[in-house]
């Protein structure tokens, strides 16, 4: 029989190290896995966040204004197209040739419309990305878990929290948005989420646990959740 | 093994309509359902779900999910393969088929409020002895 375990930590401001202990069921056979999530980030975080949000919420402003302009170019275009079909039929050479140069000169702004677009989507993507580097670069803590008997450690990790989890931006590149959808570049590349694998007869019911917190500049405390898959 | 024909998928909403609240809710599996072999979960606002969302989600009393474990563990984004999305259970008996979902939602500083849903899908399986 499977189960899970969730145990979890409350870091507070001014906190530095954290002991504490997982209490297993008393049957529990094994530990097959183990997952670490987290909800906290830093002052210095929090200002990343908010600039990029500002760069995201302009750039999904521009898109909404591009598509009006967009559509606004492909309504001319179609307007052509009908007044060429019309003249085609009454066999109006000078207006043919007139419409025809009409259509090129709109396909060409067009085109150079679009071009523009391109460059400053990249732009903006480029610094959004960088920014989300810089939060996935900063780490909240370290994590350790060891058997009491054993006294050795079965588990470490230093916790960071996944960039996909900072604010709107991320979590809609995550969740939401795929960048290139539709141009055939980019289709599918995620995974689910998943535990980390691991094999452990804990003799005891105890599992020690020891935390170290690196983020010195909490506006609010946050939390560690350690899911434990059990069999018992 | 299983094939796409013989899987019973069934669709189960809970409606969240105030903050910081458990919500509990009791779904009956449909009755030629003799095994579950996994779920997935979504909601009509990913993001709410995603940071505020946790549940507990029992079969017939047997937990399947803790209280408290959160959503986010079990959603999957558009990025990830439409045959991969599900979490699979192993085979489960389906017993009475009574599916009890817990669902919390606990306030998050990135997201306000708003009226949301969450939807549970289910995949069973029939049992056959042709597996055509």
């Amino acid at each position: 029989m499977k189960k899970t375990l969730i145990h979890s930590i409350q870091i507070k401001s001014g906190i530095e190290k954290v002991m504490f202990q997982i209490k297993l069921p008393r049957n529990t056979k094994r530990v097959k896995s183990i997952k670490i999530t987290t909800n906290g980030y830093s002052l210095e975080q929090e200002e990343l966040l908010k600039r990029n949000n500002t760069i995201e919420d302009e750039y999904y402003k521009k898109i909404s204004q591009n598509n009006l302009e967009d559509n606004n170019y492909k309504l001319l275009i179609t307007q052509i197209d009908k007044k060429l079909e019309e003249a085609y039929v009454i066999n109006n050479k000078e207006l043919i040739a007139k419409l025809q140069q009409e259509k090129k000169v709109l396909l060409e702004k067009y085109k150079e419309y679009l071009a523009s677009i391109e460059r400053n989507n990249s732009k903006s993507n480029v610094t959004v990305r960088l920014i989300m580097l810089e939060i996935a670069e900063q780490e909240m803590g370290s994590l350790w878990l060891r058997i009491p008997e054993r006294r050795d450690v079965l588990f470490s990790e230093v916790v960071k929290m996944p960039t996909h989890q900072y604010g709107l931006a991320g979590f809609n590149r995550a969740m939401n948005v795929l960048p290139d959808f539709g141009k055939g570049k980019e289709w599918i590349n995620g995974s689910k989420e998943s535990f980390f694998s691991i094999d452990i007869d804990p003799t005891s019911t105890i599992i020690e646990g020891f935390y170290s917190n690196l983020l010195k500049d909490l506006t609010n405390g946050y939390q560690i959740n350690i899911y434990l898959n059990l069999e018992l | 093994m299983s094939y796409k024909h013989n899987l019973i998928k069934e669709r189960f909403d809970v409606q969240i309509t105030a903050e910081n609240q458990t919500f509990k809710q009791e779904f009956e599996l449909d009755k030629n359902a003799n095994y579950l072999i996994g779920i997935a979960l979504t909601s009509s606002r990913d993001d709410l779900m995603f940071y505020r969302g946790s549940q507990k989600i029992l079969l017939n009393d047997m937990e399947l999910f803790p209280e408290g474990f959160e959503s986010k563990l079990l959603m999957s984004g558009l990025n990830v393969a439409p045959d991969n999305r599900l979490i699979t259970l192993g085979e489960l008996g389906t017993g009475n088929g009574k599916i009890e979902i817990a669902y919390t939602d606990k306030a998050h500083e990135l997201i306000k409020f708003v009226p949301y849903r969450v939807t549970i899908y289910t995949f069973s399986v029939i049992e056959t002895n042709s597996e055509y």
